[in-house]
């Protein structure tokens, strides 16, 4: 199962885990989140038909301080 | 249809809250459309009610993991009282706390004050007081702190609430232990108690509370801006519905009504007009004062102000959709998506809360380990977290921020709370607002272009056709001929033509005063001032052309002109490097004309009130801060776009609750102040954070106890100290900011960092030091004066012949000092040591004691004097270190009075009745010493036996006429019995025990005062063949078996009596309680001897050790170890050098003997080539320790004799070490192992070792030809010697 790391910046509280977090529930692709709110990354781990392009976005437009950078 | 719902949120605490719980209600089946408020903590959401109910809408913000209610619009008020509350909540609260807290403040600086006597009347309450006070600060002022703990424990995290909940909770449960520990010990809870620190809690719960209170005052008012956008709206609309007009609510008006508005009347929505004809004033969101026209077919916008006309209009945007609606969208967005700068209050929950709780647990578990002790431990645990406790964080923001605030109103500069003041200091970017900011937002008149007649007589005739006009434009023209003191005319049919001008008689005459659709309109022609009417317009002015029936005559163009103050205020800022904008919705050409004679090169003209905002979020994009200045409705979502809005004190409410600096004086200059201000705000700011965290980071090793070694520690009480001084510098550092001058630099405020960190940690060593000074359980306790009176400090026997009268001078004293390492009690002594002074005088002396109950400052100097020979003391003791104590309180203490009862003395009381001194008082009493002994002598004065158990005794001597028998050594012992609150072995400071005195249930035996007082370098020292007296005594109410572990008392005169005949040679006597006795006995063999109370536990245990040191020759005909092996007459070691048997019994190698052989030195020392031969029986000691013993020293390398010579590996001579026969490298290490057989030779040759080994074996063969028994010889080649018998062992 691939995993993907991205950073995003604009993470600074338990709120935004939380909401990344909830986002990330409706992706049935994702199995597992994790966000790490010291770096400020959120670790992935999702089947290969996952869409980062689409999780990104939506992220994004969360917030105008969320930019998804991928890390790996 | 769907409902609309406004929902109170809880909890929410940044803009990413708001999002979850945005997603959360749109996620919910029914909700149509969601809008979470961060700032103004709310949620409005659109929901179809057939699927979702407000309930459920609820539920789902719960569920979220926030708080919700029902709030309607009513609820604005409901929600202003609640932010109210809060603050006088906190304000409350900090006082409450404040108040509880003082008294505990005044118990910690009296407790530094331990001679005022008010702490001796005041200590023994302290602890239930405190405990009383503190209780509801910690948990009701405190419960707050406690929810947040939770809250972020909940989260997996700490915050500052977790620091303060931890610290505080370890501060004051640590104490509730103490406390009850007192209670279940004492049985009471009033007294002295130790290791309480409720104060430090309270007062650190007081202090944050007072931050919070701060805090929220500052936030309060923020979200006014909100609320008077929405006021600006129409409450209710007229509509046209089937025919007739109605008044509903606003909220009722639908896209397609007709709306109808009388003159005066607010526009309540967005439309188009379809009839009438009116002037609308839309300053609310142009900015521009002039009225706009509307007729058939304009736009006319909710919230704006009709004029004269009435007209009616088609609703097209209603609701959410108005353009003031989007305003207060843009208001609210601009305001929620401002996160607060966090960044450091983060870095603290973050890190520095685990990070501090983690140190203290390491702290705890570090010396646990090391043994230092429970108490010990736990002490430096709640010290570390006590002082790693950044209260003064708490106010190093508020403070400032109200300070900067104060100031800044001094200069018209009106801040609303940190933020913007933080922002300020960060500006790259400051864009100002065209009309009414950079310029006066008033038309005033520029130009007067006569075409005919004087320019007097054309602003004559304008201005008396504007008289009776409203319009703006007219005022201005109006003021003008009146600054000109212009008089004007009557004017006759006067008509306002709207949007054309005006036209009236004067004098008979018409004139016509508007634009040139006005000219138009009366067929004048304008090209006569074509010319001039586009130069001025090119100006950015609006020209107003004057014009009889027939021809133009005059031209008068009004503008809105430039502050004075503006362009200085822009090359400041320039100067300051920050770039420079202007903004405006006005035309290109008026916009360029004006930001020419600023000096502002970045002008963006023509922009839409809602799209101000935008530009400044592409400012914002290129990663600078915008500023954005200005004054308009229309600025207010720029102005909350901005990283610092800053709103000009004339311009509207909504402008001025929007920004979040206030200008008060319309000043631009301020702008730069503003800055300036906050510059030095924000400097505050960080240096406060400094000292707030310098304070815990370098206290925290402190508290630890890290630096003991070095007596630095520190007390948690003195850490609390700390804490408050470092909350007391912050508050005096912000107060600095106070001096700030926008011209002037305040040095004050500038070097204070300076002198902060200097003092400070001076004050912080101070402390350490007192701490350590003051500690009762620490280890090294040298700062106290010794209590012990050193066994050889007694007064030498008399020697003189005539009777006579002996002074003695007696001073009572209260000493604090050890009676075990580490742990404290205060004695009450004779004269500053227990026992007290050793009297000594002649039989037919006449003795006058003078007692005197030591004042504060008194000192005596000598003990004793004798008239006879007055020079010299009749105690040989010292003289006494001066010792004070506090005079005033000693009743409170228990000993009013002291006294002195000599059993030397016959007479009352021995002397007490005559004695009985209170503080600072001296009493004398004279006595014949009538009968030679040795007695006991005490304090006498209710209650004796506590005066007694605390010290105050000690003997006197009569000696006969005829003297005593000289001896060589005198000494002088007296045991006691010690009764502490604590168990023998608790460290600290220990009270008497009254309940175990009479309970005759001592903790500790004493020799001398103190546990270990006789011994060490306190040890009774002779030498063999001295003769010693012991004058023991008991002071105490424990009889003593006393013995001298070692020795044989050849005399002993018991009970003192040292005129009946002695018994002779006894082991243990018995000294009973309040007497004496005196042993004496000669020591013949050096080594230690013991001095014990035979009941031995009270020696071996409880401290009644002491140790008689003798030196001299060895006497092993009288006392010596027995050889195992009988065939042996060198015991159990050997050594021989060149064959030649070394004498050990002296303890040292001697060398001194002649050399048998005259071919070889005469002193066998080592030398090249000889060798040291060891031979050992018993296993054990090292080499190295064996040559110790007899004066050589050896290394690796070197081999040091006594003799001072040195014989080192050099070359080709070494050390060679045969064990055995077998070499080895040197190593002094080695120890020896039964039997062995050791040669140490240096530099020998071949044949010499050989040899040297041959020697070796003859020992060895020695025993193992004779007696076969003890097995084959080490070594091969022996050669017996038949001489020695074999005895079997």
């Amino acid at each position: 199962m691939p995993t993907t790391k991205v950073s995003i910046p604009g993470i600074h509280c338990e709120g935004c885990a939380k909401l990344i977090q909830d986002v990330s529930t409706e992706y049935q692709q994702i199995t597992k989140v994790d966000v790490d709110l010291s770096t400020k990354t959120v670790t992935l781990d999702h089947w290969p038909d996952f869409n980062l392009a689409k999780w990104s976005e939506e992220i994004e437009s969360l917030d105008e301080k969320y930019k998804v950078h991928p890390l790996s | 249809m769907a409902s609309q719902a406004t929902l109170s949120i809880t909890g929410m605490h940044c803009a990413s809250c708001s999002a979850l719980i945005t997603r959360k209600l749109k996620k919910t089946a029914g909700v149509e459309e969601a809008n979470v408020n961060y700032g103004a903590n709310k949620a409005r959401v659109r929901f179809d009610p057939a699927q979702v109910n407000e309930q459920g809408l609820i539920a789902a913000v719960k569920a979220a993991g926030y708080g919700a209610v029902v709030s309607d619009e009513k609820d604005r008020e409901a929600e202003k009282k609640r932010r109210l509350d809060e603050i006088r909540s906190y304000q409350r609260k900090f006082w409450i706390g404040l108040i509880l807290s003082l008294p505990m403040l005044a118990f910690m600086v009296l407790s530094f004050l331990p001679q005022s006597q008010i702490h001796e009347v005041v200590m023994p309450y302290m602890g239930i007081v405190s405990l009383i006070l503190a209780t509801p600060v910690q948990f009701w002022l405190g419960y707050g702190f406690y929810r947040g703990m939770w809250s972020s424990l909940k989260m997996g995290t700490f915050n500052m609430d977790s620091l303060i909940a931890i610290g505080t909770s370890t501060a004051y449960f640590y104490s509730l232990w103490n406390f009850i520990n007192h209670f279940l010990t004492e049985g009471t809870v009033i007294g002295e108690m130790h290791d309480l620190y409720f104060e430090v809690a309270a007062l650190l719960i007081t202090f944050v509370l007072l931050g919070k209170w701060l805090e929220a005052q500052a936030k309060g008012k923020t979200s006014e801006a909100i609320q008077k956008l929405m006021g600006l709206q129409a409450k209710t609309a007229r509509v046209l519905r089937n025919g007739q007009t109605m008044d509903i609510p606003i909220e009722d008006v639908q896209a397609g009504d007709i709306v109808i508005v009388r003159p005066g009347e607010k526009i309540p929505v967005d439309g188009t007009v379809i009839k009438g004809l009116s002037s609308v004033d839309e300053s609310m969101l142009t900015g521009e004062s002039i009225p706009v026209e509307k007729k058939e077919g304009d736009r006319v916008f909710g919230a704006t102000m009709n004029g004269h006309g009435s007209i009616e209009f088609r609703a097209e945007k209603v609701g959410s959709e108005t353009a003031l609606a989007q305003i207060i969208r843009f208001v609210e967005e601009a305001q929620g998506s401002k996160a607060p700068i966090q960044a450091f209050a983060d870095w603290i929950s973050s890190w520095f809360v685990p990070a501090v709780i983690g140190i203290a647990i390491l702290t705890f578990a570090i010396w646990m380990f090391i043994g230092a002790g429970l108490t010990f431990s736990l002490l430096a645990f709640v010290s570390v977290i006590v002082i790693a406790c950044p209260c003064a964080m708490g106010l190093a923001t508020p403070t400032s921020i109200m300070v900067a605030t104060g100031k800044g109103a001094e200069h018209g500069i009106l801040i609303r709370g940190g933020e913007p003041l933080e922002a300020a200091n960060k500006i790259g970017v400051m864009v100002f607002d065209k009309t009414g900011t950079l310029s006066k937002g008033k038309p005033e008149v520029t130009n007067i272009v006569a075409l005919e007649g004087s320019q007097d007589n054309i602003l004559k005739i304008a201005a008396s056709l504007e008289q009776g006009s409203e319009h703006p434009l007219a005022e201005s023209i109006v003021k003008h001929a009146k600054d000109k003191k212009v008089s004007l005319c009557t004017v006759e049919f006067f008509c306002a033509i709207p949007g054309h001008g005006v036209e009236g008689v004067i004098e008979g005459k018409k004139y016509f005063l508007g634009n040139r659709k006005l000219m138009q309109k009366i067929g004048v022609s304008e090209l006569a001032a074509e010319e001039q009417m586009q130069t001025l317009e090119n100006e950015g002015k609006t020209a107003m052309l004057l014009a009889d029936e027939k021809h133009i005559i005059g031209i008068v163009a009004v503008a809105d002109t430039l502050k004075e103050t503006s362009k200085e205020a822009v090359d400041q800022l320039k100067r300051m490097g920050i770039e420079v904008y202007m903004i405006t919705g006005d035309n290109k050409r008026t916009a360029h004309a004006l930001a020419r004679q600023t000096g502002i090169t970045n002008v963006l003209a023509e922009v839409l009130p809602e799209d101000k905002a935008n530009e400044v979020k592409k400012l914002q994009s290129t990663g600078k801060k915008v500023a954005m200045v200005g004054d308009g409705i229309n600025d207010s979502p720029a102005l909350a776009q901005a990283d610092l809005g800053i709103a000009m004190g004339s311009g509207t409410d909504i402008a001025m609750e929007t920004g979040g600096i206030v200008l008060v004086k319309n000043d631009l200059r301020d702008v730069v102040t503003a800055i300036k201000l906050s510059k030095a705000t924000v400097g505050k700011i960080k240096q406060n954070m400094f000292f707030a965290l310098f304070f815990n980071v370098i206290g925290i090793p402190i508290a630890a106890r890290a630096f003991m070694h070095w007596g630095i520690i520190l007390r948690p009480e003195l850490a609390g100290l700390a804490m408050a001084f470092s909350s007391v510098s912050v508050v005096t550092n912000s107060l600095l900011l106070k001096g700030f001058h926008p011209l002037k630099k305040n040095w004050l405020s500038d070097l204070a960092p300076v002198f902060m960190a200097i003092g400070f940690t001076a004050l912080f060593l101070g402390f350490a030091k007192l701490s350590s000074a003051a500690i009762e359980d620490m280890p090294t306790g040298q700062t106290l004066p010794d209590i012990s009176r050193h066994a050889s400090n007694l007064s030498s026997p008399l020697t003189r012949n005539a009777d006579g009268t002996v002074v003695i001078k007696l001073e009572t004293r209260e000493v604090v000092s050890e009676i075990a390492p580490g742990t404290t009690y205060q004695y009450w002594t004779y004269n500053g040591t227990v026992p007290g002074p050793f009297l000594r005088v002649q039989e037919g002396d006449t003795v006058e004691v003078q007692l005197t109950h030591a004042a504060e400052g008194e000192e005596v100097s000598q003990d004793m004097s004798f008239d006879l020979v007055p020079t010299a003391l009749a105690d040989g003791g010292e003289t006494e270190d001066a010792h004070t104590d506090g005079g005033g309180a000693h009743a409170a203490e228990g000993h009013a009075t002291h006294s002195i009862d000599l059993h030397a003395v016959t007479g009352p009381g021995g002397g007490s009745v005559l004695t009985q001194v209170k503080d600072g008082e001296t009493k004398i009493f004279r006595f014949k010493a009538n009968r030679s002994g040795v007695y006991v002598y005490h304090c006498a004065s209710p209650h004796v036996p506590t005066h007694i158990a605390n010290g105050m005794y000690g003997l006197i001597v009569v000696e006969p006429k005829e003297g005593l028998e000289p001896v060589d050594k005198e000494f002088y012992v007296m045991q006691g019995e010690l009764y502490t609150s604590g168990a023998l072995g608790k460290k600290g400071h220990q009270k008497f025990s009254k309940e175990k005195l009479l309970a005759e249930n001592p903790e500790y035996f004493i020799f001398n005062g103190r546990t270990g007082a006789l011994a060490g370098s306190g040890a009774l020292r002779a030498n063999v063949g001295e003769r010693i007296r012991l004058y023991v005594g008991v002071g105490g109410s424990v009889p003593s078996n006393f013995h001298v572990i070692g020795a044989v008392f050849d005399k002993v005169y018991p009970e003192g009596a040292i005129t009946s005949p002695p018994l002779r040679n006894v082991q243990t006597t018995i000294v009973p309680a309040g007497g004496s006795a005196v042993v004496e006995f000669t020591v013949d063999v050096p080594g230690k001897y013991l001095l014990v109370d035979h009941s031995l536990t009270r020696s071996i245990d409880r401290g009644a050790l002491g140790e008689l040191i003798v030196e001299g020759p060895r006497n092993p005909e009288l006392f010596s170890a027995v050889n195992p092996d009988p065939n042996h007459t060198h015991a159990d070691l050997a050594m021989w050098v060149e064959g030649r048997k070394i004498d050990l019994s002296a303890g040292k190698y001697m060398l001194d003997e002649e050399s048998a052989d005259s071919e070889k030195e005469t002193n066998p020392h080592l030398h090249d080539g000889n060798g040291l031969v060891i031979h050992r029986h018993k296993a054990g000691q090292s080499i190295g320790e064996f040559l110790k013993a007899i004066d050589i020293n050896a290394t690796n390398q070197c081999v040091t004799l006594d003799d001072g010579t040195s014989l080192c590996n050099e070359g080709s001579k070494r050390w060679q070490m045969f064990i055995n026969g077998t070499e080895q490298p040197l190593d002094p290490a080695y120890v020896f192992r039964d039997l062995d057989q050791i040669l140490l030779t240096y530099g020998a040759t071949g044949e010499q070792v050989a040899e040297h080994l041959q020697s070796l074996s003859d020992d060895a063969c020695l025993y193992s030809q004779t007696c076969p028994e003890r097995g084959t010889p080490p070594v091969e080649n022996c050669v017996a010697d038949p001489t020695v018998p074999c005895v079997a062992p």
